[in-house]
């Protein structure tokens, strides 16, 4: 029985990574379990499953600590100040983060409209030299435009639009 | 009756270490689990799951009872704290209680 040994490599892997206080128990229960293994499947699968149960053993209260950070320490005092902060200057915090939201709420709906009204029409080749003609309106005392005009205009576009080859 | 927030898993791990007393180690619980409910469970798992119960309290560890077949290494022994007993005593009167209800209802598959 004694000459039944468990996988050096993974013998160092979990003393590389495991803490103190947990190594002896993780190696023990590991090799008791191999043991069984190397009787009931033989070695090759022992092994196997040695690998697999010590990679298994990577689990966040196993692990050593080599540093804690400063900075990670610091964020759950950061994250309590800056609450106290908020909750003292009620009005003020209120103001700000209101402010705050209505103003990225108004970019956001601003790009989606100019998103929106620059997207007509972009199937067509030479889609930047495209006009409109719209039309005008006279009447006594006031002036009504429409985006509009009649389909007859279409072959003899004139005046400022004499520079454009095709209309729509 | 209020029950304790415990999972399944957990549930079962304190009850094989309450069956395996004094002798509750980690490798022990995986037996036991593995002999009476089928579960294939990983070393890895069941530390975890002790961990977190001693963390709430319900177990108590000592390190202790080395054996050759471990290569001479000691084995965290898990005990049951009294509050651990207590929950293990409610959880069981509510299932009891429950599936007694169940029992005696009419279920259509028995006609």
């Amino acid at each position: 029985m004694n000459t039944v040994r468990p996988p050096k490599l993974a013998q160092q892997l979990l003393r590389y990574f495991c803490a103190e206080e947990w190594l002896d128990e993780v190696l023990g229960d590991l090799q008791e379990q191999y043991i069984d293994k190397v009787e009931s499947k033989g070695k090759f699968r022992a092994s196997i499953s040695y690998w697999w149960h010590s990679i298994r053993l990577l689990r966040p209260h196993i692990i050593k600590r080599k540093h804690r950070s400063t900075r990670v320490m610091m964020t759950r005092n950061h994250l309590k100040i800056s609450y106290r902060n908020l909750s003292k200057n009620k009005i003020y915090s209120a103001i700000n983060i209101l402010g705050l939201a209505v103003g990225i709420a108004s970019v956001m709906l601003i790009g989606i409209y100019v998103n929106y009204e620059t997207s007509y029409d972009k199937f067509f080749d030479d889609s930047d030299q495209i006009s409109r003609i719209a039309l005008n309106r006279v009447y006594p005392g006031r002036v009504k435009t429409f985006g509009t005009s009649s389909i007859m205009l279409a072959p003899h576009p004139k005046g400022k639009l004499s520079t454009s080859r095709r209309s729509y | 009756m209020k029950q304790e927030q415990i999972s399944s898993q957990e549930e079962i791990v304190l009850l094989a270490v309450g069956s395996l007393q004094p002798e509750a180690y980690a490798y022990g619980v995986i037996k036991e689990v593995k002999e009476n409910a089928g579960l294939n469970w990983s070393l890895g798992t069941v530390h975890t799951i002790l961990y977190r119960l001693e963390h709430k309290g319900l177990l108590k560890s000592e390190m202790g009872g080395s054996s050759s077949k471990r290569g001479g290494r000691s084995k965290r022994l898990y005990k049951l704290s009294a509050q651990g007993y207590k929950t293990m005593e409610d959880l069981m009167n509510v299932r009891q209680a429950m599936w007694s209800k169940v029992s005696t209802n009419n279920l259509s598959f028995f006609i």
